[in-house]
């Protein structure tokens, strides 16, 4: 599903460049669950925005499920974006301005489902991950840990096919973490291809592989 | 799409409303910018672009005079009228008219009216309808019928809006007249911002005395107003109509006259005020431009601080024209209701034009509306605020680096503080431009107190205007009537003295003239020799505080029945008779006239004028019953001696018209009209730009502190105390404030030399105005950046470290 050749990332400074990525060539087939560690500095979170197609500065080739992403102008990026890519962030980054249940109802906006579409997704996601009682809520009127389960909820609301998660329990205690990655779990089991990046070596286990970065460069 | 519309609408109010204080700061610098120059181009509107109203196709008008020596312009008299009528071919038609008061018979006694005598074509030249009746027809002007036509406010203030008005008759002059038609409710006239009551027939004049004045060509005093014909531009109707007169003229014997056609807009009101509109409209551009780059500036500042939020948008989807599209409705939001307090501002200042226009003796109608064009102004300027100013912020915002953006990795934004602090410095030099411009207005209008007028005390001097012919009274009778009041008027206690004039300097009215003829002088080819008088009753150079230079002044032994004579001013003397004038004598139709007195020089018309020769003949062997009693008084405030007068001309006759009453100070308003709308329009809108750059100074640093919180917090940690870090902020506001006002002096300066012909007596780079310029920015940037520069003071290193 996802195949990377020779990725690469760097910028200028001064008269030189800074490498944040090097030679980076991974396949990751449909369905896998794989974690990606390193120390900080290491490019996880460059390569998860690559995934991503949130970056656009980097030169090698990045097939998406047959899309050759690297030969794609910004609008076909954003396009497949949508058709096939959740996101889950560490800062949880719901928008603050909305209610949970808008901002669950904000990407299928993006993507132009009807409104009856979307309310009935909605709806349907609320039950699915409990929440529906919380649906009236702003984000600071939620702890941490219900912040991040609406932040997969809405990762899931598009029903994409990859799921990408930066340190997804970063920001949350134990309990709460395990909660979320026995969600990630299950939407593996339900098909979705999840790649996650982590310092935890618990986090990780939940996962089917481990790719190893440090300094840019692909390790194990 | 709508639905998702409408949520994007939704969505931005909402958001708007959890920044309240930076949404009222936009729409109050939308509101103010937009609502300053909508409402100044709704007075343009009514005084310069569409300057006759109820008129048609007032774009073809024209007005028409007669040509004199010199190129001065002087009016049309009856028999040049018909003639040119008939033989000019650049002109479809040509009407006249003669704005003149009246004397309306109502039932508590007369009331002054001001009218038009019209020659017959007048409404059809016009092209005004009429709401009932009918014009005149060419047999009414042909035997001067005593018919009229009403205004549609003279209908209903004096008929009540009876609709049975016409055949009804009011008298006029003692006269009877009978109303043939109601014109349509807007026009007011062929005057720029005047209404009159009623419109008679030229020959009309006949009746109430001097017919003559229909047979001699020297008696010009119809002023043309004509239709250029279809294809036919002004210059060259002018060239055809100009041909034509000299021709008729050299028939008639009159040498060097020919006829002058000039666009509405290049005579009286609109021709006056039209430049001071325009530096108004250049000054509220540039309030408007304020304006904007404060609106910029804040949703940049906003942009910039909700790039997360525009990043987790992209993130999950959203297009860059879906965001862009969120973004703009928030604009729309801020400029709809902009745009709503724009329109409250016009609603509520567009009464201010008459307010600012000194008290004359002329009706004022000012035709100011907020209607289509007007509101198709205010849409135009507030739609292209948002596009450009939501746009732009909306389209950086749109393309942020994602990945750092919702790793929360985004260090200051240094491209956008840049372009912020460059805005401000824009803002402080084009408010450094209005302050100057008004400045200098405020400058002018101080020099102009101070030139010496000719006479003195102008707040001590009452004036009140009659004309005993209102009240049926020939000139014989008018002078007997004068007399009397005279007397009566010099008994009333706080009075010094009195007199009566038919001239009264720097007004609105002007002055009368006539062609002289001096023994032994040769007039140079093409010199002017139409001098301007003043018929004068004895006590007039005292009242007016006026200098003899020698000889005496008229008295009362000047009467009818003994040598006719005159007083000169000291420019007549020179002119004409080397200074030597005392003694000699000269003609000005009738019998000669001896001069008995030089004066000084009086401004006659306007302060910058070049002195003028100018002549005083006596009432009582010259009379004349249309003339201003002049009161001088011993308080400061003449406007007491008002009722006490009003009894006195009472005891006289119960009929006697009691018009335009004045102070001399109020009188002279008039030649700083120009300063004085300047001044104090130019002052408001500099005081709202001033204030506009301060809130922009404001916000900037406000901003610049928000996103230092963490430098301030590391310096503070090394040992920066409160002052080093309240200089550090004031001092980045007075720097940019610094270039802005270098900037400002330059653009200031050009302002200057533009606005020059319109400044009075003071250098486009005045020191004074800089100066004080300067002084007022350096307040306002400390003023302006003193709460940011608190609130840097007050950073609490560990929370700001934290915080990061």
């Amino acid at each position: 599903m996802i195949r990377l050749i020779n990725i690469e990332k760097s910028y200028p400074t001064g008269p030189s460049r800074t490498w944040v990525l090097r030679q980076v060539s991974i396949e990751i087939a449909a369905g896998e669950f794989v974690t990606i560690m390193g120390p900080s500095g290491a490019g996880k979170s460059t390569l998860l925005g690559i995934l991503g197609m949130l970056d656009a500065e980097w030169s090698g080739e990045y097939h998406l499920d047959d899309h050759p992403v690297h030969a794609m102008k910004q609008r076909q990026r954003a396009e497949l974006n949508k058709a096939m890519i959740g996101f889950v962030f560490q800062q949880y980054h719901l928008l603050d301005s909305l209610t949970v249940y808008e901002n669950l109802e904000t990407p299928l906006s993006y993507r132009n489902y009807s409104r009856a579409e979307r309310q009935s997704r909605v709806a349907d996601v609320l039950d699915r991950f409990r929440i529906v009682g919380k649906k009236d809520l702003f984000p600071s009127q939620l702890s941490g840990g219900q912040q991040q389960l609406v932040g997969v909820a809405r990762a899931v609301m598009a029903e994409p096919k990859i799921i990408l998660a930066d340190e997804p329990t970063g920001n949350l205690h134990s309990t709460q973490a395990r909660e979320i990655m026995e969600l990630f779990r299950e939407l593996n089991q339900g098909g979705t291809t999840i790649v996650q990046v982590t310092h935890s070596e618990e986090n990780a286990r939940y996962g089917t592989r481990v790719i190893q970065l440090k300094d840019g460069w692909v390790v194990a | 799409m709508l639905g998702s519309w409408a949520t994007d609408l939704r969505h931005a109010v909402r958001n708007l409303g959890r920044s309240p204080g930076l949404a009222l700061v936009i729409v109050l610098s939308v509101g103010l910018g937009i609502g300053a120059n909508t409402l100044v181009f709704t007075w343009m509107d009514a005084l310069v672009l569409r300057p006759l109203p109820g008129v048609p196709d007032a774009d073809r008008l024209v007005r028409v005079n007669t040509r004199g020596t010199g190129g001065v312009v002087w009016s049309i008299s009856w028999p040049a009228y018909r003639d040119w009528r008939t033989e000019n071919t650049g002109l479809d038609e040509l009407a006249v008219y003669d704005a003149t008061q009246f004397g309306l018979r109502t039932g508590t006694g007369i009331e002054r009216v001001w009218g038009n005598y019209v020659s017959g074509n007048f409404f059809d030249v016009l092209r005004v309808s009429m709401r009932m009746g009918r014009g005149f027809h060419q047999d009414e002007e042909d035997h001067g019928a005593p018919v009229a036509v009403i205004s549609h406010a003279f209908w209903q203030r004096h008929f009540h809006a009876d609709p049975a008005v016409l055949g009804q008759h009011v008298e006029l002059n003692g006269i009877d007249v009978s109303v043939i038609g109601v014109a349509a409710p807007r026009f007011g006239g062929p005057e720029v911002g005047l209404g009159f009551d009623l419109y008679v027939p030229a020959t009309l004049r006949a009746r109430f005395g001097n017919p003559a004045i229909f047979e001699r060509r020297g008696s010009q005093w119809l002023s043309g107003i004509a239709r250029l014909t279809p294809g036919v531009t002004t210059e060259q109707a002018n060239a055809n109509l100009d041909a034509v007169a000299r021709r008729i003229a050299e028939a008639n014997g009159r040498v060097d006259e020919g006829a002058m056609v000039r666009s509405l807009d290049a005579v009286g009101a609109a021709a006056t005020l039209k430049p001071v509109f325009l530096a108004l409209f250049g000054v509220t551009a540039l309030v408007l431009l304020i304006a904007c780059a404060n609106v910029a500036n804040l949703l940049l500042a906003r942009a910039s601080s909700r790039q997360r939020e525009i990043g987790i948008r992209l993130a999950i989807g959203a297009g860059r024209g879906r965001i862009i599209r969120q973004l703009l409705a928030e604009s729309t939001v801020l400029a709809v209701v902009g745009g709503g307090v724009a329109l409250l501002l016009v609603a509520w200042g567009r009464d201010l034009l008459a307010a600012l226009i000194p008290a004359g003796p002329f009706p004022l109608n000012l035709d100011v509306r907020v209607d289509g064009p007007i509101l198709a102004f205010a849409s135009v300027v507030t739609g292209a605020t948002i596009l450009l100013f939501g746009l732009v912020p909306a389209l950086r915002a749109s393309r942020p680096d994602l990945v750092p953006v919702l790793k929360d990795e985004m260090g200051g934004p240094l491209g956008r503080s840049r372009l912020r602090n460059a805005m401000v410095i824009g803002q402080v030099a084009l408010a450094s431009v209005t302050l100057v411009a008004a400045g200098l207005f405020l400058r002018g209008l101080s020099r102009a107190s101070e030139v010496n007028l000719g006479f003195t005390d102008p707040d001590r001097v009452l004036l009140v205007s009659t004309d005993l012919s209102l009240a049926g009274m020939n000139d014989s009778m008018a002078l007997i009537t004068m007399t009397q009041a005279l007397e009566r008027v010099r008994q009333v206690p706080g009075v010094v003295s009195a007199a009566w004039s038919t001239f009264t300097p720097l007004g609105f009215g002007g002055s009368s003239s006539s062609t002289i003829e001096v023994a032994g002088y040769e007039a140079a080819p093409g010199e002017n020799m139409s001098i301007q008088y003043a018929i004068v009753s004895d006590g007039y150079m005292e009242t007016m505080g006026m200098t003899l230079r020698e000889g005496r002044v008229l008295g009362s032994e000047d009467r009818l029945g003994v040598e006719p004579v005159v007083v000169v001013n000291e420019t007549f003397a020179r002119r004409f008779f080397d200074g030597q004038a005392l003694g000699q004598v000269f003609n000005q139709g009738g019998p000669d006239l001896r001069i008995v007195g030089v004066v000084e020089d009086v401004k006659v018309g306007s302060l910058t004028e070049a002195p003028l020769p100018f002549l005083y003949r006596a009432l009582a062997q010259s009379p004349d019953g249309q003339a201003t009693l002049h009161v001088r008084g011993t308080a400061d405030n003449a406007m007491a001696l008002a009722e006490p007068l009003r009894r006195e001309l009472a005891q006289v006759t119960p009929d006697l018209p009691f018009l335009d009453l004045r102070t001399m100070a109020e009188q002279i308003e008039p030649a700083t009209i120009g300063q004085r709308i300047g001044s104090r329009m130019l002052g408001v809108f500099g005081f709202l730009a001033l204030l506009l750059a301060g809130i922009g100074i404001y916000a900037v640093m406000a901003q610049s502190v928000t996103q230092r919180t963490r430098e301030i917090g590391v310096r503070v940690a090394l040992g920066a105390n409160r002052r080093v870090l309240l200089r550090m902020v004031v001092g980045q506001a007075m720097r940019l404030t610094s270039m802005g006002l270098v900037m400002g002096g330059i653009l200031g300066a050009g302002a200057g030399v533009l606005l020059r012909s319109l400044i009075f007596g003071v250098s486009p780079l005045d020191p004074v105005t800089f100066g004080v310029m300067i002084a007022i920015f350096g307040v306002v940037a400390v003023a302006a950046s003193a709460l940011p520069a608190r609130r840097a003071a007050s950073i609490d290193p560990v929370e700001a470290l934290r915080a990061q």
